[in-house]
């Protein structure tokens, strides 16, 4: 591949095209593969020589990839994403075209992900120069994948064997990782549907499913459907492959959170397997009730989790805190009717600014509310009076 | 002679067509070229999920990590650093409590 000639190049593109090799096709189209640093190959204007050779719509993708990779070879990655959007035009009229025949999916990936990935250099290489609006070239890239998308969920005719229905999930996860990249989490919820309700669902490649609940995972924790996030990322996490560290660190930073709210703490050795160390503070002073702490660790590591998009979710720890730190409380005093300024006491040892009864009285109002304590306020006696069963329910059956 | 029967499906199967890239073929290539390719900046950012190296796997390649999360920290536990410290807190408030 490094030394071959572009008639050779053409010649290989065209016998895969002749005989529905989808796999070596996309070698043929894929910037994973070295055929891109071949100078022979990188050419400006290739496209007389492949009409010569190449059927329409083939001879203008391919001529639009080679041009391409004579941009990237000249790191003019803007240039490299225009001519990728040709390479993903001229591929979508291909596929269209295919009927009840599916062997082209292989390059539908791999044009796919190339153009997503020319996006977001192209916006990088832009933004470096002080030009272009962030996010543009993400959004476009979204509505071409987002047309692949569509000729793959409306086969309706070919057999599952031949279904194009397959690239479903592929294109998903692309679509999934622009609109996060962009914040337009709520462009995810029809690709949701689609995947819920369609009969593949399960039958998808275990990479692929892996990296589906990832996405949905952080999407329900944003939506603060606890459970469900909990399901999705636990999937994620248990299955991904365990050479992939990368990956399996950043579901555990999203999964870390969810787990502590439904009152699951993580072990020491997993933080420390993971280098998730920033949440060994959190972690203790959530299960001691120490909002002191809490608060200490919070500040110390704002950085990472604010980069990571978990602060928030994290200062919702605070609510765990308080019950945490009002039960030990109750477990110190052994009576079920536990005076307010016993709280109070507290809560001004964990630090707490400018804390009164009354503070205290919306607080523990607050945790009556969401479930966390069972009881209600007695104020002419100031004090919470507490159920005599199971007073502070367990975590994971609250929320 | 290019075998042109489709790849062997992965053990999981019908319709799956998406096979490991099959860089290890061009191992013959140059390295610098190989190591261009790479150089050609195409590689994901730091911050995202990266693409799978394959798309099929078995439980075998998955890691274990059995009995990493815990519950019994909710426990009646009271003898641990910061409960001595609230309960020294509330006895200076007036607060009797019995000794466990």
């Amino acid at each position: 591949m490094a030394h071959i000639t572009l008639n050779q190049y053409l010649q290989q593109a065209l016998e895969a095209i002749e005989n529905r090799d989808g796999s070596f096709c996309a070698e043929l189209l894929s910037f994973k593969h070295p055929h891109v640093a071949n100078p022979r190959l990188q050419l400006p204007s290739p496209e007389e020589k492949c009409q010569q050779l190449l059927e329409p719509p083939y001879d203008e993708m391919v001529a639009a990839h080679l041009r391409c990779t004579f941009a990237v070879s000249n790191h003019d990655f803007v240039e490299a994403y225009r001519c990728q959007t040709v390479v993903v035009q001229s591929f979508l009229k291909a596929f269209q075209a295919h009927k009840e025949e599916n062997w082209a999916l292989p390059m539908m990936f791999a044009v796919a992900l190339d153009l997503r990935i020319f996006a977001n250099n192209a916006e990088q290489q832009l933004q470096k120069k002080g030009k272009g609006k962030v996010g543009d070239m993400l959004e476009k890239a979204a509505d071409q994948l987002m047309a692949c998308f569509r000729v793959c969920a409306s086969d309706n005719r070919a057999g599952i064997e031949d279904s194009k229905k397959w690239g479903m999930l592929f294109l998903i996860n692309q679509l999934f990782k622009i609109y996060f990249k962009i914040s337009k989490l709520h462009l995810c919820k029809p690709l949701i549907r689609a995947i819920d309700s369609s009969n593949l669902k399960d039958e998808y490649s275990i990479a692929q499913r892996v990296t589906y609940k990832y996405y949905v995972g952080r999407k329900a924790m944003f939506d603060s459907d606890f459970k469900p996030a909990e399901e999705y990322l636990s999937f994620a996490f248990q299955h991904c492959h365990r050479s992939c560290q990368k990956n399996k660190r950043m579901i555990l930073i999203y999964l870390l959170p969810v787990k502590m709210l439904l009152g699951h703490m993580p072990t020491l050795l997993l933080l420390k397997k993971y280098d998730l160390m920033q949440f060994a503070d959190v972690t203790r002073a959530v299960s001691e009730g120490n909002l002191l702490l809490l608060n200490e660790a919070l500040a110390k590591h704002e950085t990472f989790f604010i980069r990571c998009g978990i602060f928030l979710i994290l200062e919702k720890l605070k609510v765990i805190t308080y019950r945490n730190l009002f039960k030990k409380v109750y477990q110190l005093l052994k009576t079920y009717q536990l005076p307010l300024d016993a709280f109070l006491v507290a809560l001004k040892m964990m630090q707490v600014e400018d804390v009164d009864i009354d503070e205290v009285q919306c607080i523990l109002a607050n945790l009556i509310y969401m479930g966390h304590i069972k009881g209600y306020i007695s104020h002419q006696h100031q004090k919470l009076v507490v159920s005599k069963q199971n007073p502070f329910p367990p975590l994971s059956t609250v929320s | 002679m290019r075998n042109f029967i489709q790849p062997p499906a992965s053990h999981n199967s019908a319709g799956k067509h998406v096979r490991e890239s099959k860089l290890s073929v061009w191992e013959n290539a140059n390295m610098s070229e190989k190591k261009q390719t790479v150089d050609l900046g195409l590689l994901e950012e730091d911050d995202e999920f990266e693409e799978f190296p394959a798309e099929d796997w078995t439980g075998l390649d998955e890691d274990e990590d059995a009995h990493v999360w815990e519950d019994n920290w909710d426990d009646d536990n009271v003898e641990d650093d910061f409960s001595n410290q609230l309960r020294a807190e509330l006895e200076k408030h007036g607060y009797k409590m019995e000794t466990s």
